[in-house]
């Protein structure tokens, strides 16, 4: 399975197509016919796909369930499809993340790509997640002397130095060390500090 | 329609006179009557001599000759008639004998006056301002309903008319300075003593200028025609004053016939530049209202295309997405034949779609003159296919009731769909309020008489303050210009039809477009 295609469109002959040739490409495709039939949908944090919607829907338009889709932070990427070119709306769309904006009609070649393109970086983006969720955990492990020795160590201090401040022992300190490399699961010190830096950006 | 625009005089001495006119004329035309009604018995008594009221009094009135005989030569370049000429050249007469009478008289700007004799002079000035006046109005009055000369250039006309005015001017004016003692003599003695001739000239001036209201009374119909009528009554007690009670300089009835010159003289011009003032006001309006038209023509051709692009974009979409479907399948080991065949019927299935839509919008882009045959449920069934996805979008379900036999009206198909259009746009925005389940448009159309009657109604939020929703500029909605349903009147005026408010409330809102069936 390539992944999940969320297909929100009004116009059933286009939601057809489309799903036919998406499914041939290899992606399980669920097709709504409204925004409102999209959100009562429970999303899995896990599952990999992108969203096509339309920007003329009834009632909840696409660009209103963007928003609704941020508010509850769903971060599936958004394709979306249009009849007409309508600058501000796309720009809106754009500024609010959106994946792309397509102008129907849109070739079978240009539209496959760009959903690829959407699954690789939703893909990549939820890997990167998945590390940090690790990382985070591991530095949930530490103690508080541990995470105290672990910041000094990614500061560049020596062992010595980080005795002197806490006025122990540099046995004491290296028996630190050791757990918070252990528990960081790094391996040299350039890995430790690349962790650390990895924690501070997320 | 826009002919009745264009029968509407441009020029103010050929617009009718309205009732409002004839009224004001009246009461103007009594008052003077009755103020001289009420002086003529103490004509006679003699007032202190005050020298300086001739030459003020006369300066102004013949400032306002001289400005009305411009105007008037002014309307004459816009609209050549003949009969604008003759009334400019009286105008211009009286201007210049008023000056040149104030001129020669005794006391005015020179103790002796500057022309003729102090004496006859100014008297003679006198008579011929009082008989060219009349003789231009009666050749206005002969003259007025004459087709307008195109032969000669309207420049021309204008220069000869002045040259004309001012050689006769000038030769008469020759004639009471140098040769003033071969001429008859109004005065004996003294200026307050009058001999029989000046006695049988006014009573001829009273008759020539009687005359002359009774020829244009006779063929009035113009708002110059009524002013010019009030002026020539201002002047009559002029004469009678001078006859009757044989009244001279310096009496009451001398000072008050003056008075009413002054009167008659600056009336025509203040109705002239009063009417200016309304016939540009309306000028003005209707630019600002016709530019305005035009605006909001486009915003709705903007709408318009829009909604089409988007009925024709989908089917399009889908055409181009099967297209690739199926160069996949043909692509396949062995090819997937009955797949195939799915996907080519629904190519074509997508591609009849498309050739609906444009169809259904065709009409929008039909020749808008087509006044031919034109049904109002036809130009509503398009608008409403026009508005189906916003009117879908906005969960509004749509009931129609059109009169069983249709009939034919006469008009501008693209502006009464703007007209519809925008009574419907105003529906979906004032529903959204509206619970989704009570969101109904109702169109329906009904013949009444000689109209076909067509209303929509909504069950919207209704307007609160209904007095003013039809003028330009006013709004309810933060981000509207005001214009709609301005706009939308005139439209259905324009067609001899009415748009009306019919109910608002709570519960919704009913608009109601009359148009006169056409004759078939």
């Amino acid at each position: 399975m390539r992944g999940t295609i969320y297909l929100v469109d009004d116009d059933p002959e286009f939601s057809a197509a489309a799903q036919r040739l998406l499914e041939m490409a290899g992606y399980q495709v669920l097709s709504f016919p409204s925004a409102e039939r999209l959100l009562e949908q429970q999303f899995s944090k896990d599952r990999v796909g992108c969203i096509l919607l339309d920007v003329r829907l009834p009632a909840l338009t696409g660009p209103d369930l963007q928003q609704q889709l941020i508010a509850q932070s769903v971060e599936l990427p958004i394709i979306f499809l249009s009849g007409y070119d309508d600058i501000p709306t796309t720009v809106r769309t754009i500024k609010s993340g959106a994946e792309d904006f397509m102008r129907k009609p849109v070739t079978a070649d240009i539209l496959l790509s760009t959903v690829e393109r959407a699954i690789d970086k939703h893909k990549t983006s939820q890997q990167r997640r998945d590390e940090r969720a690790i990382l985070s955990a591991n530095a949930g492990r530490l103690t508080p002397r541990e995470r105290e020795v672990f910041e000094r160590i990614v500061e560049g201090k020596s062992n010595k130095q980080i005795a002197h401040e806490f006025g122990s022992t540099v046995r004491t300190i290296k028996a630190h060390r050791q757990r918070v490399m252990e528990k960081m699961q790094a391996r040299s010190l350039a890995e430790l500090v690349l962790v650390a830096h990895q924690l501070r950006s997320s | 329609m826009p002919a009745r625009e264009e029968e509407f005089p441009l020029i103010i001495p050929l617009m009718p006179a309205t009732r409002a006119h004839r009224v004001a004329a009246i009461w103007v035309a009594a008052t003077l009557l009755l103020v001289f009604a009420a002086i003529a018995p103490f004509a006679g008594i003699h007032l202190g001599r005050v020298d300086v009221f001739v030459p003020v009094l006369q300066t102004v009135l013949s400032a306002a000759d001289l400005l009305t005989a411009t105007l008037l030569l002014g309307q004459y370049s816009v609209q050549p008639q003949r009969g604008l000429l003759a009334i400019a050249a009286a105008y211009l007469f009286g201007g210049t004998f008023a000056f040149l009478q104030t001129l020669s008289f005794p006391g005015g700007y020179a103790p002796n006056g500057v022309l003729g004799d102090g004496y006859n002079t100014p008297a003679w000035f006198f008579v011929f301002w009082h008989t060219t006046f009349p003789l231009g109005i009666l050749a206005y009055a002969l003259l007025k309903d004459k087709a307008q000369s195109t032969a000669r250039s309207t420049r021309m006309g204008i220069v000869v008319t002045i040259a004309s005015v001012l050689i006769a001017v000038a030769a008469l004016t020759w004639m009471v300075t140098a040769r003033v003692n071969h001429l008859p003599s109004f005065y004996t003695g003294s200026v307050t003593l009058q001999t029989r001739f000046g006695n049988q000239i006014n009573i001829a001036l009273f008759l020539l200028c009687a005359g002359t209201l009774a020829i244009l009374f006779s063929r009035r119909r113009t708002i110059l025609d009524m002013w010019v009528m009030v002026t020539l009554v201002a002047w009559m007690p002029n004469f009678l004053v001078a006859a009757v009670a044989s009244s001279v300089r310096f009496s009451i009835g001398w000072y008050a016939t003056r008075g009413f010159a002054l009167v008659a003289s600056c009336m025509l011009l203040s109705v002239l530049l009063t009417e200016m003032m309304v016939l540009y006001s309306r000028l003005a309006s209707a630019l600002i209202l016709q530019r305005r038209e035009r605006a909001n023509q486009l915003m709705s051709i903007d709408a318009a295309t829009s909604a089409i692009a988007h009925e024709i974009r989908s089917p399009l979409g889908s055409i181009t997405l099967n297209a690739g479907v199926a160069l996949n399948h043909l692509a396949a080991e062995p090819p997937d034949l009955e797949e195939m065949d799915t996907v080519l019927k629904d190519i074509e299935q997508a591609s009849l779609r498309v050739d609906a839509t444009i169809t259904s919008v065709h009409g929008l882009f039909r020749n808008s003159s087509d006044h031919s045959g034109m049904r109002i449920e036809d130009v509503a069934r398009q608008v409403l296919r026009l508005m189906q996805h916003d009117l879908q979008a906005g969960q509004i379900s749509v009931v129609t009731g059109f009169a069983d036999h249709a009939h034919a009206i006469a008009g501008d198909r693209t502006q009464l769909q703007q007209v519809i259009l925008n009574i419907v746009k105003n529906a979906i925005e004032a529903m959204m309020s509206t619970p989704a389940d009570q969101r109904k448009l109702t169109v329906s159309t009904r013949v009444q008489e000689r109209w076909v009657v067509l209303n929509i109604r909504d069950t919207g939020a209704g307007i609160l303050q209904r007095a003013n929703i039809f003028d330009a500029f006013y709004t309810t909605k933060p981000d509207g210009m005001g214009l709609g349903l301005a706009i939308c009147r005139t439209i259905v005026d324009r067609h001899g039809g009415t748009l009306a408010l019919v109910a608002t409330d709570d519960h919704g809102t009913e608009f109601e477009v009359k148009l006169p069936i056409a004759c078939e």
